[in-house]
């Protein structure tokens, strides 16, 4: 009886393994942002959406490891590049904590692209990045700036929108 | 129910039959009508809410994706607006609860598992489960409880306001029902009035009165029309009847002859089946003694068969006993032949002897004849003294020699008697043999004659045993034709029986049927 518990509860666990790959507990930061990044392009919607899957863009010094790979389950590509001319092309560019004092420079170079904006440095959605990841007490958070995705025209999904604290003017 | 309504009056019976009918349709027509609405109202309610989970479903897509449980239970707070709702659930898409509503406030439990997707009722309560996508992919589930009050409110409005048009149109029914059956029952009543009159008095002169033109008039005029043809029934009736008792009498004296005749062809039938049996034992008394006939000349024939082959062998035999018997009288003239010779040797025998004795007679003489010379030369020698010595020796053995032969002569002699009397034995013993030949001859050319005689009786004899076996065939088969004959009559009576004994019975039936008819006349004539 004890041992058929046991069973059930380590199939269980299992389970949650694989499926739940934003169970905090178990995850890092890197982890729980690689998620997001995959959830954000469900939530999203480009001028021209894409064919295939959809890219993310990685540029700076990668702190995912194979996360985002991972999460996305062979549903998104990744690309990993120093140079943003490499990554123009992308659907979402993620901007490493690296990049922190190039931001402007960076979003000046993408204007009139329509890329998704995300990074962790600090205070991004407010100095015109799209959607900048915070911490609060070891949970990850998101900042949107919808003008910036608005501009970008981009079609920010208003359920994604209640979910992450709106920051910047329309 | 049904029994007692059929005793009613019939004043009543139309009553009842108005407003149970009335009140039947009204009330399956109220039943139909509620389990249709109740019907539409789940069909309505179950659609309703599978909307709204849709609803809530595509709000609840980010929350849950991004598991944010705060989120996820302010989307389905927006059910308030909807009281009938008592609980409901999102789960994420391994199947865990993740966010719940009215489980506080109604003290609702939900279930910790994902459901089959779909609506059903159950307990009073229409449970519901919906997959929650987001891109065409399921990532997780969404439950909502919804009571049925609403349902049961309507429903109770429905029941009230049936009960309502089911007094009314009773009471309308009641009051036409009253009219109407006044206007049906009236005409009835008279009818059975009349009927009641005509049959207590027995007067056809009697007449109901029409009030319509409908099919109770119609029957009015039929039954005042069948009064006047039962009345002049009734005279016809009479005028037959007494035509009837008259045949009757005709019939009961015609069943008088019937049966007097009935009763003669059974005493007939009787002796005829008596008859008939009696027949029978004899004819199987016969049958037996034919077989025991039949079975006697078969033997006999046998027994012929026997003698005609025993004659046959018997003829054989005599024959083989004839050729023995000529057998033997050659055999005896051989003998007779040899008899002859053997005669003519002990004849020469005899002849010879005779001779021998006479030569015996000249030795013995001679033997005489030197004994006395010898006894002479002995005295001459004892006269011759000395010289003569050896001459007396001489003369001493001559003497000797010529006693010698005396003797000799002597035993001859003897033996020549023996010879001679042995010789005249035999032609005695020949004679007789000779003769009893000569007799054997004789008796088997008897023997052979007689043998001879017995063959030509025996085949005689053979002749007639084959004669009577060929008879005895015959008569056996005379008499096989005699016994299927009498097997023929036994089946010819026992048939001729049968037929006496169908002939009593139909005699019988004829008898009581007259007996019948006797009866029939007889209570017609009461």
């Amino acid at each position: 009886m004890n041992k058929a518990r046991f069973h059930t509860r380590l199939a269980a666990s299992a389970i949650l393994f694989l499926l739940a790959p934003l169970a905090r507990a178990q995850y890092s930061e890197y982890d729980v942002k690689a998620a997001f990044l995959y959830n954000f392009a469900q939530f999203v919607k480009w001028p021209s959406a894409p064919s295939g899957p959809v890219t993310i863009g990685v540029l700076g010094q990668n702190p995912f490891g194979g996360a985002l790979e991972s999460a996305g389950r062979g549903q998104i590509n990744v690309r990993y590049s120093q140079r943003l001319d490499d990554l123009k092309n992308c659907q979402i560019l993620f901007i490493c904590k690296s990049e922190r004092g190039r931001i402007g420079e960076i979003l000046g170079g993408l204007e009139g692209a329509s890329v998704l904006t995300v990074s962790d440095a600090d205070q991004f959605a407010h100095k015109g990045g799209m959607i900048g990841f915070t911490m609060d007490n070891g949970k990850v958070h998101f900042e949107i700036n919808p003008g910036a995705g608005k501009r970008a025209g981009l079609e920010i999904s208003s359920k994604l929108m209640r979910l992450g604290k709106i920051v910047g003017s329309g | 129910m049904l029994s007692f309504i059929r005793n009613l009056p019939i004043r009543r019976k139309l009553g009842v039959a108005i407003l149970g009918t009335t009140a039947a349709s009204l009330v399956a027509a109220c039943a139909a009508f509620i389990g249709y609405e109740v019907r539409t109202y789940r069909a309505s309610m179950a659609e309703d809410m599978t909307l709204l989970a849709d609803v809530l479903a595509v709000n609840s897509t980010a929350a849950l994706q991004f598991q944010n449980q705060s989120d996820a239970e302010e989307v389905l707070r927006a059910l308030k607006a909807e009281p009938d709702i008592l609980a409901a659930g999102l789960y994420s898409g391994d199947g865990r609860l993740f966010a719940s509503y009215g489980t506080s406030q109604y003290g609702r439990e939900l279930p910790s598992q994902v459901g089959q997707e779909g609506t059903r009722f159950s307990n009073g309560r229409l449970v519901l489960f919906r997959p929650v996508l987001l891109n065409g992919a399921r990532i997780g589930d969404i439950h909502l409880q919804a009571g049925l009050h609403g349902m049961y409110h309507r429903l109770r409005t429905y029941v009230a306001i049936s009960a309502l048009v089911l007094t009314a149109s009773f009471l309308l029914a009641f009051v036409l029902a009253s009219r109407l059956q006044r206007l049906i029952a009236g005409p009835i009543l008279t009818l059975t009035e009349t009927a009641r009159l005509v049959s207590a008095k027995k007067d056809y002169s009697v007449r109901a009165m029409k009030q319509s033109d409908d099919e109770l008039g119609l029957l009015t005029d039929s039954f005042n029309q069948m009064l006047t043809d039962i009345g002049q029934r009734t005279g016809d009736l009479e005028k037959a009847s007494g035509s009837l008792r008259t045949q009757a009498v005709e019939i009961t004296s015609s069943v008088g002859v019937l049966n007097s005749a009935v009763t003669e062809i059974l005493e007939a039938t009787n002796r005829l089946t008596t008859t008939a049996t009696e027949t029978a034992a004899a004819v199987s008394e016969t049958s037996t003694t034919v077989e025991e006939t039949r079975q006697t000349a078969q033997m006999s024939n046998q027994r012929a068969q026997f003698v005609s082959d025993s004659a046959q062998r018997a003829a054989e035999i005599s024959q083989a006993g004839r050729k023995a018997t000529d057998d033997a009288a050659a055999g005896m003239n051989r003998v007779q032949e040899q008899m002859g010779s053997l005669t003519q040797s002990i004849v020469r025998l005899g002849e010879q002897s005779q001779s021998i004795g006479a030569i015996v007679a000249t030795v013995e003489d001679l033997a005489g004849q030197s004994q006395l010379l010898a006894v002479n030369a002995a005295i001459e020698a004892a006269k011759a003294g000395e010289h003569g010595r050896g001459f007396s020796v001489v003369a001493h053995e001559v003497r000797n020699l010529a006693e010698q032969s005396k003797r000799a002569t002597g035993q001859v002699r003897t033996i020549l008697r023996d010879i001679q009397r042995a010789t005249s034995a035999a032609m005695m013993a020949t004679d007789q043999s000779r003769k009893a030949v000569e007799d054997g001859v004789s008796q088997s050319g008897r023997a052979g004659e007689s043998i001879l005689n017995l063959a030509g009786k025996i085949t005689d004899a053979a002749q007639a045993a084959t004669q009577i076996a060929a008879s005895g065939r015959q008569q056996v088969a005379g008499m096989d034709q005699v016994a299927s004959a009498m097997t023929s009559i036994h089946k010819a009576t026992q048939q001729s029986v049968e037929s006496a004994k169908r002939l009593e019975s139909a005699a019988r039936n004829l008898n009581d049927l007259g007996q019948k008819l006797k009866l029939m006349v007889e209570r017609l004539g009461a």
